[in-house]
């Protein structure tokens, strides 16, 4: 046979074979070496049952240094496990969830992420850190972070502080020592509708050592 | 009082920041109730429809739902003029149709479509010339005509037409401002919880906490101490005297549930029904204005868009005369507004009132003569504004002290603007990127309305105190500053004041609105202080063998004036046998009093560069310099000036509202479609803190709040003009600016 027909051949395989399920990898890899002509449905291994249909699940959440075992439903974002199963409200909603304005930002491994567009499902590996693990957690004195945002007045209505602190902590542990402009271009996809930008970069250069 | 400040005056930290920047403040969305439930509203896609049936019978039996609301549940009474809670007729897309209540959000949300509602389709308007044309369909089938009579109104000094007739040079145009959308990023959220004896908690994200409770009183005919409205943090807070479906909605869905309801409406909502949207204007202005450059006459027709309801943003067209009336010292003025109802997202309170409407077509028009004259427009405005002792189009009495001068030579200043400007004509640069600057000034209320406003203050035995009134923190630093003045009035520490707020419970603020807070809710704190503290001096005068008038305080001291060694802690005298009652001083205020008015002026002067093949404006740098009589925190007062100044360059620049002209669905519900201005797209402001010390207001302080949002639009015209030679209307995209100059 032609290698272009050899090639056709090998799609149609691949593409049977994705549409009979991850159970049927075997069938897959078997099928890979055998000719379309030689297919018989009769002689593929019956695959593998469904798992029952749920809609909630155990999940264990690592938050802030703290182990959190709940149920939730799988659509259940991290953000609303957060406020609405562990207390922790401090993390915002501000585009009802569509990922848009970062209110929702939170640490997982250190690096930030939008809590809003994370399932509780897939945190469940994450060390997450939300804005009530950054005060000290005995005297709760301000972190340096927060302290400096409350020195440069970097917020007004304080709505988005939570989410533009996450994630300029993530920032910082990225780029210790940034440039103002760095500093603008890193906080760019959160937003503050009320304007407090220019003092909330000027927060994080301060947090950083830089800036005046 | 005392010319030595201890605490007004300083950039004092916020007395809230370590709340906020810990997550641990507490806005309505963070509210949870033992039992309680999750809250949706269902809205109309349609423009305008006749509701013929609603079946909730499928949503209400949904294992989760314990509530359904629809207009058969809606109170009789509407807010005036037009607003019923829920109606059988809908008026715009994304108008309130029903509310359901339910275990968790999932099952609410699948809820609302198991309703099922069948719409009679009507005809709709989505432009106000098409509103007006004879014949056209009504948006509410009694007002005839889709007029808004008790908002439109005409407003005359002198005789316009003949002093505009008279004057030397004469011009006239037709200009327009878009829509704007707050947008806050704060979600709008109530959580409504009635306790056994019939009485009514809502936690809110409101700045109007009275007026609210008043609101929800009416509609649901309840005693006032029967409701009560808590908002101690409001989140983003930049227009009320909006009518909001959603509180009521949440406290109809908790009557039916018997359980609390947390109502959450969602963003999309507050892109919407929200009524937190900007009127839209058109005017026809003329200006006449005299070889010297005296501005004679200014006369200004403007048509307001107020979209489906009438119910909020009441005044704002009034508001808008401003410019025209008050602004400047012309012999002659007149000013028109009429409000014309359409299908479309309804206008209400936001941020400028109406001034942003109000000062572009006037603002506009001395820019084209300054320019057309060859003549500097800064000189116009400095020979041109307002004086002390002429009538303020606020609150009609004589003004007290106008910072204008100041206000427009350090704005000027900031930017260069002497070696920088020059008429356009005389420009010979033949560069693609040109560069071009523009400026404007403003007149703007400082809470001078005649709306009464209250507080009170009570020491502890060690001399600390809690400050009371029904504010909302909606983050112009608002606790910090009445802290600040209690402080100093009292004479104790910054840090011995306690702020309780947000609460219908304590004195009654009046609202954050108007721009009042500092100038009037502050001093109704500073009498509050002043009258505490005149109680406890009696004590004091009696223990130091003094009368009360010998004695000063500061810093948690009382003392002798003559004899500073001569002193006691407020500890002592609060502590002693001498006091044995609580200490509690009111205060209040009806402002103005006398025969003076505060009002608050500004100056925004912008400099900018238009690449004249991309269309593209950017603003290489802004200065706002205002006039707030003083500052009681420099710091929070200068971030008040930048933050609004960005509010007014996404008015001009970035935030974009676009409807869909056929069926008036919004195609820019959201912030990545409308366009929010964010750090990368930020340019530079200098805010600039003009104190000429008023002869009103707690210790000469005027307010700031709305009026960094007024100019932007009036100065970047101006700018784009001096840059390209076009007169463009806002926003200022690259499409408008590459038509003006046929490239496209």
């Amino acid at each position: 046979m032609s290698k272009e027909k050899d090639e056709d051949k090998s799609k149609r395989l691949s593409r049977r074979g994705f549409l009979k399920g991850a159970g049927a990898g075997a069938a897959v890899a078997a099928l890979a070496s055998v000719g379309v002509e030689e297919l018989r449905i009769s002689s593929l291994p019956k695959p593998a049952p469904p798992p029952p249909l749920t809609f909630e699940q155990s999940v264990t959440l690592n938050v802030n240094g703290n182990q959190y075992d709940l149920v939730a439903d799988n659509r259940l974002s991290l953000r609303d496990a957060l406020r609405d199963k562990l207390g922790l409200a401090g993390t915002k909603d501000g585009c009802s969830g569509r990922g848009e304005c970062g209110a929702c930002t939170v640490l997982a491994d250190g690096k930030p992420i939008l809590s809003c567009l994370t399932l509780a499902v897939e945190a469940q590996n994450m060390k997450v850190i939300t804005i009530e693990g950054l005060a000290d957690q005995t005297s709760g004195a301000l972190s340096p972070l927060q302290q400096a945002f409350w020195e440069n007045d970097g917020l007004q209505c304080g709505y988005c502080s939570p989410g533009f602190i996450m994630l300029a902590k993530g920032f910082l542990a990225e780029v210790p020592h940034p440039t103002e402009t760095q500093v603008k271009e890193g906080l760019a996809g959160n937003l503050c509708r009320c304007g407090a930008l220019p003092n909330i970069v000027k927060s994080v250069l301060a947090a950083s050592g830089g800036g005046s | 009082m005392s010319q030595n400040l201890s605490v007004v005056g300083k950039r004092l930290k916020r007395i809230d920041g370590p709340d906020l920047l810990t997550g641990r403040a507490q806005f309505s969305i963070d509210i949870y109730r033992p039992g309680m439930l999750y809250g949706r509203i269902l809205t109309s896609p349609y423009a305008h429809a006749k509701i013929t049936s609603i079946d909730t019978s499928k949503a209400e039996a949904l294992p989760g739902v314990r509530a359904v609301v629809t207009y058969k549940d809606s109170p009789p009474t509407p807010w005036p003029p037009d607003l019923y809670v829920l109606e059988n007729e809908v008026r715009f897309v994304g108008d309130e149709v029903a509310a359901v209540a339910a275990t968790d959000p999932f099952i609410a949300e699948d809820a609302l479509d198991l309703i099922n509602v069948t719409y009679q389709q009507l005809p709709a308007v989505f432009s106000t010339s098409d509103a007006l044309k004879s014949g056209a369909p009504l948006v509410h089938a009694d007002i005839a005509g889709n007029i808004v009579k008790s908002q439109g109104a005409v407003i005359s000094i002198g005789n316009a037409d003949s002093a505009f007739a008279a004057s030397d040079h004469r011009y006239e145009g037709d200009v327009s401002t878009p829509e704007q959308i707050i947008a806050g990023i704060g979600n709008q959220v109530a959580v409504a919880e009635w306790s056994s004896d019939g009485g009514l908690t809502i936690w809110d994200s409101s700045q109007v906490i009275n007026d609210r409770q008043k609101e929800v009183a009416s509609v649901l005919r309840m005693p006032l101490n029967k409701v009560t409205i808590i908002s101690e943090h409001c989140g983003c807070g930049f227009g009320e005297d909006n009518k909001f479906r959603y509180v009521v909605l949440a406290a109809l869905l908790a009557k039916k549930a018997g359980a609390p309801v947390k109502l959450e409406p969602g963003k999309r909502y507050q892109f919407e029904a929200s009524m937190k949207k900007r009127h839209p204007t058109t005017s026809h202005v003329k200006l006449g204005i005299s070889n010297d450059g005296t501005i004679n006459a200014i006369i200004t027709d403007t048509v307001w868009e107020k979209g489906a309801y009438a119910a909020g943003g009441t005044f704002v067209p009034f508001v808008g005369a401003g410019a025209t009336t008050g602004l400047y010292r012309a012999k002659a003025a007149r000013y028109s507004c009429t409000s014309v109802y359409t299908n479309n997202i309804p206008t209400g309170a936001f941020r400028g009132y109406g001034d942003p409407q109000g000062h572009f077509p006037v603002e506009t028009m001395v820019n084209r003569a300054a320019e057309d004259l060859g003549m500097d427009p800064a000189e116009i405005r400095l020979k041109n504004h307002c004086q002390p002792g002429d009538i303020s189009p606020g609150a009609g009495n004589p003004l007290s002290k106008v910072g204008l001068d100041e206000c427009i030579t350090k704005g000027a200043q900031a930017i260069g603007w002497q070696t920088k400007w020059k008429p356009f004509k005389t420009k010979t640069d033949t560069s693609t990127i040109k560069s071009g600057v523009g400026m404007a000034i403003l007149i703007h209320t400082s809470g001078d309305l005649y709306d009464p406003t209250s507080a009170s203050v009570m020491m502890n035995d060690d001399g600390t105190a809690v400050v009371a009134t029904g504010l909302s923190d909606i983050g112009g630093g608002q606790s910090t500053v009445i802290a600040q003045i209690a402080a100093e009035e009292l004479g104790v520490k910054y840090e011995d004041i306690r702020v309780n707020i947000g609460s219908s419970d304590v004195p009654h603020a009046g609202g954050e609105y108007a721009t009042k807070t500092t100038h009037t809710t502050g001093e109704a704190v500073r009498r509050a202080a002043a009258e505490a503290k005149a109680q406890v001096f009696q004590a004091a005068a009696t223990m130091l063998k003094v009368k009360p008038t010998d004695l000063a305080s500061q810093n948690g001291l009382i003392y002798v004036v003559a004899q500073p060694s001569q002193s006691v802690k407020f500890s002592d005298v609060l502590s002693s046998p001498m006091i044995v009652h609580s200490i509690v001083g009111r205060g209040s205020i009806n402002a103005p009093e006398g025969n003076l008015e505060a009002m608050a002026f500004g100056a925004n002067f912008a400099e900018v560069q238009v690449d004249t093949e991309t269309g593209d404006v950017s603003v290489v740098k802004m200065a706002y310099a205002h006039d707030c009589g003083r500052a009681i925190n420099p710091m929070t007062s200068e971030n008040l000036c930048v933050g609004g100044t960005i509010q007014g360059l996404g008015m001009a620049l970035a935030e974009q509202t676009v409807i869909d002209q056929n069926n008036g669905a919004s195609l820019t519900s959201n912030y990545l479609d409308w366009g929010l201005i964010s750090t990368a797209t930020m340019p530079e402001i200098v805010p600039i803190l003009v104190e000429p010390i008023d002869t009103l207001g707690p210790y000469g302080a005027k307010g700031i709040g709305e009026c960094p949002i007024i100019l932007p639009i009036s100065s970047i015209n101006a700018a784009i003009y001096n840059a390209i030679g076009k007169w463009l209307d806002p926003p200022f995209t690259q499409a408008k600016v590459l038509r003006a100059l046929g490239k496209v």
